[in-house]
């Protein structure tokens, strides 16, 4: 650059000084050189020459053509020509005029300007325009000039700032202002500028839409106006000042009004634009926040209703993660006999019968889950004081990849239904005991009415068809069997009806006085009368008197039965101790026999109707006759126990309140 | 005849040799089942229900058995039940009576039986 001014220097400098200043006024400066400065004096050529050559603004000299005449060195630098490049004379064939170098959009701008100035017309003065450079760069720059007279002719002389960079500055703040602007404008929530007086200074696109306001209709308005009441102005003018003159963000929900008096909710938020000055004003953002108030309204109530459901619901129903609660209505901790409030946060495992209870549910539940599949089940729980209630159980994971978004489980309360179920099925178990118990009567009757009526058929037939061939020993034996079949058919018959009044509750308690020592004495004789075998009926009596009251027929049936038995179950015959013992108030009898004894397996059933023993043979009998002895001890409420082994025999002890 | 009661047993058996028959008695199943083995009778008259062994399985006993299983096999019992007497007839008993019975329709039976297989 320097070296570059350096060479050209002397040319320009040489013709200014020849051409602009008169020999004598160089002379006269020259002479008076020591002499004091005085204002006002001519420039001399050599001074002129000096800030023509040295100036940062770029100067030069065109004919009335607008070709070159002069440049200085600056004005060189700003079109990056050298001054031998754009002195050439007009009609050199590479000259070229000022205009050649300014940029073809704003020739025609130069040109006017120029002409206007030839025609005394005013020109502002340094206005912007645009050159190309040598290096085809866009420069701006700013320019003023002034007609001169040169050589007698009529030349323009031009001063020109390179302004470039300022209006690169100017363009990019403007934009950046549009830009600012456009974003404001266009933003979602409108923006306003509240001066000290409480009026909109400016405002955005969309406030004004909040307010239902035209455009710029706005600007001046008192912001009273957004308000339904001077008083809610004045509210929120006390609330807000206090936050705002302390440099903080007030921010409120509030009813606000648009400019056609309808209503609307707003959010507000306003800050100072300077804490400091509070008189600089207030920056508000407002938005309009009626529909999420209302979605938010909807959804409060769609909740309530919801909670309300849930609550009311029959159905226990809770939301738990990790096995804890975390929500669950009030039929569910009714249901298990706790508040609500017991059970948020608590493990599940609080309300199962035990920690067993607990896990196996788990590991039964969330396999089934994690599939995507609902789960059900029917479970006990155990409510607070310990009780346990049967549950449906249903649960469904919210996110069956991920359980621990939590599960959905209701429970229902079928204890009712399990007790309903229990009493089904005791129904059907009773029903089916009736039905087996049936069975057995019909088979029992069946064969036990058959077998003797089959017996006294056939001896009938033959003692009346085959009298002749018969011996009177077989005759005797056949009228025999006749009778004893009778017997065996009455004596079952009288069981059967006995059996039956007694499950008909139809057998009446009837104790009366009786002597119970001889009334024992006359029922063994009459045992071993009637019995065939070889059997030994020994009976003892116990006890401070004899006279009791009792029901003798009931106890008949006791004694009678188990003494028939007692010998009927000893095949091989035997002794038969028969012991009555007379208490203060109970009656206590032994019935022993060294028989085939009860097997186990059949001791529990041992006083049901039409039971017998698997061990009995074909010893006759219709298993009635424990049954009524056990009934015609409860009738007396007494009691009967027993102990028997096989083979070896059994003891029967019978105890009886006596009056 | 294999009969457990008694009185029975002992009627049946006076009838059938007053009309000529030979008769032999088992009072059990089991009993009934030694005595057809080794006796061959021409006819077997079985009770049902029996201590030991039943009727039923007195007559499996003896079709399994290639010496008695072509002897004529009659029910003689007191299950008079529907249904126990197509069991019985099932399990291939030849005739089916029930108690109480008249002794002359028993001997029809026995004698239709016999001639059934070719013994009178």
């Amino acid at each position: 650059m320097a070296t570059r001014l350096q060479h050209k220097k002397d040319a320009p400098r040489k013709r200014l000084a020849a051409r602009a200043v008169p020999a004598r006024r160089r002379t006269a400066a020259r002479a008076a050189a020591p002499v004091p400065f005085r204002p006002g004096a001519p420039l001399d050529e050599e001074f002129l020459t000096t800030v023509f050559r040295v100036a940062r603004i770029g100067i030069c000299l065109t004919d009335e053509y607008g070709y070159f005449v002069e440049v200085n060195p600056a004005f060189c630098e700003l079109f990056g020509y050298g001054a031998d490049e754009l002195l050439r004379a007009r009609g050199m064939p590479d000259a070229r005029p000022f205009l050649d170098f300014v940029h073809p959009d704003d020739r025609k701008l130069v040109l006017d300007n120029h002409l206007r100035r030839i025609r005394g017309e005013p020109v502002t003065s340094y206005y912007p325009f645009r050159i190309v450079d040598k290096t085809q760069r866009v420069r701006w720059l700013e320019i003023n000039a002034v007609l001169v007279k040169w050589q007698n002719r009529r030349a323009t002389l031009s001063f020109l700032l390179d302004v470039t960079e300022r209006t690169a500055l100017q363009q990019e703040l403007q934009q950046g202002l549009i830009e600012r602007e456009a974003i404001l404008d266009n933003s979602l929530v409108g923006i306003a500028f509240i001066d000290a007086e409480n009026r909109v200074k400016w405002n955005n696109r969309m406030f004004e839409q909040i307010y239902g306001s035209s455009r710029g209709a706005l600007i001046g308005r008192h912001a009273e106006f957004a308000y339904p009441k001077h008083e809610d102005y004045v509210a929120f003018g006390r609330a807000a000042a206090p936050v705002i003159a302390d440099g903080g963000v007030f921010e409120k929900e509030l009813e606000m009004q648009r400019v056609d008096g309808s209503r609307f909710s707003a959010f507000v938020s306003g800050k100072a634009i300077d804490p400091v000055d509070i008189a600089k004003g207030v920056v508000w953002v407002v938005r309009d926040v009626t529909r999420r108030i209302k979605l938010q309204g909807e959804l409060n109530q769609t909740l309530l209703e919801r909670e309300a459901i849930l609550q009311s619901t029959l159905v226990g129903i809770t939301f738990s993660v990790n096995r804890r609660h975390l929500w669950l209505n009030q039929t569910l901790a009714r249901m298990l006999g706790y508040e609500v409030a017991d059970l948020i946060g608590q493990l599940s495992v609080v309300h199962f019968p035990d920690q067993h209870s607990f896990e196996e549910l788990g590991a039964a539940a969330y396999p089934t889950l994690s599939a995507g599949r609902p789960y059900s089940t029917e479970e006990q729980m155990k409510r607070k004081d310990g009780s346990l209630i049967w549950c449906q159980i249903f649960g469904n994971a919210i996110d069956a990849r991920d359980l621990t978004k939590g599960t959905i489980w209701t429970f229902v309360d079928i204890s009712e239904r399990k007790r309903a179920e229990g009493e089904i099925r005791r129904a059907l178990e009773k029903e089916r005991e009736l039905n087996e118990l049936k069975s057995r009567f019909v088979a029992m009757t069946s064969h036990e009415f058959r077998t003797p009526l089959a017996t006294i058929l056939s001896s009938a037939e033959l003692l009346e068809q085959y009298q002749e061939k018969l011996s009177a020993a077989d005759k005797k034996e056949m009228f025999d069997s006749i009778r004893a079949g009778v017997e065996r058919m009455a004596k079952m018959l009288d069981d059967v009806l006995m059996i039956g009044r007694a499950e008909a509750q139809m057998i009446e308690f009837n104790p009366a006085p009786l002597n119970l020592a001889d009334f024992c004495e006359r029922l063994a004789d009459e045992i071993r009368r009637t019995q065939t075998g070889s059997h030994a009926v020994e009976f003892s009596f116990e006890g401070p008197r004899r006279d009791v009251v009792m029901d003798e027929k009931l106890l008949r049936h006791v004694l009678g039965n188990l003494l028939t038995n007692a010998i009927k179950y000893s095949p091989d015959g035997g002794t038969i101790a028969f012991n009555a013992r007379l208490a203060d108030s109970i009656a206590e009898f032994d019935v022993v026999d060294h028989g085939i004894g009860i097997p186990p397996e059949d001791q529990a059933r041992l006083f049901e109707s039409f039971h017998r023993a698997r061990n009995v043979g074909n010893i006759a009998g219709t298993g009635l006759g424990l049954a009524i002895v056990k009934k015609s001890v409860d009738l007396q409420r007494g009691s009967i126990s027993f102990n028997s082994r096989v083979g070896k025999g059994t003891r029967f002890t019978v105890a009886i309140p006596v009056g | 005849m294999i009969e457990d009661e008694a009185a029975i047993r002992n009627n049946l058996a006076r009838f059938l040799r007053a009309e000529n028959y030979e008769v032999a008695t088992a009072e059990n199943g089991a009993a009934g089942v030694a005595a057809a083995r080794e006796g061959r009778p021409h006819l077997i008259i079985c009770d049902i229900r029996m201590p030991e062994m039943d009727g039923y399985a007195v007559l499996a006993a003896l079709r399994q058995n290639a010496a008695t299983t072509r002897i004529p096999f009659m029910f003689l019992t007191a299950s008079a039940d529907r249904a126990e007497r197509h069991l019985g007839l099932a399990q291939g008993a030849d005739e089916y009576i029930t108690k109480p019975f008249k002794l002359p329709e028993l001997l029809a039976a026995i004698k239709r039986r016999l001639a059934a297989a070719g013994r009178e």
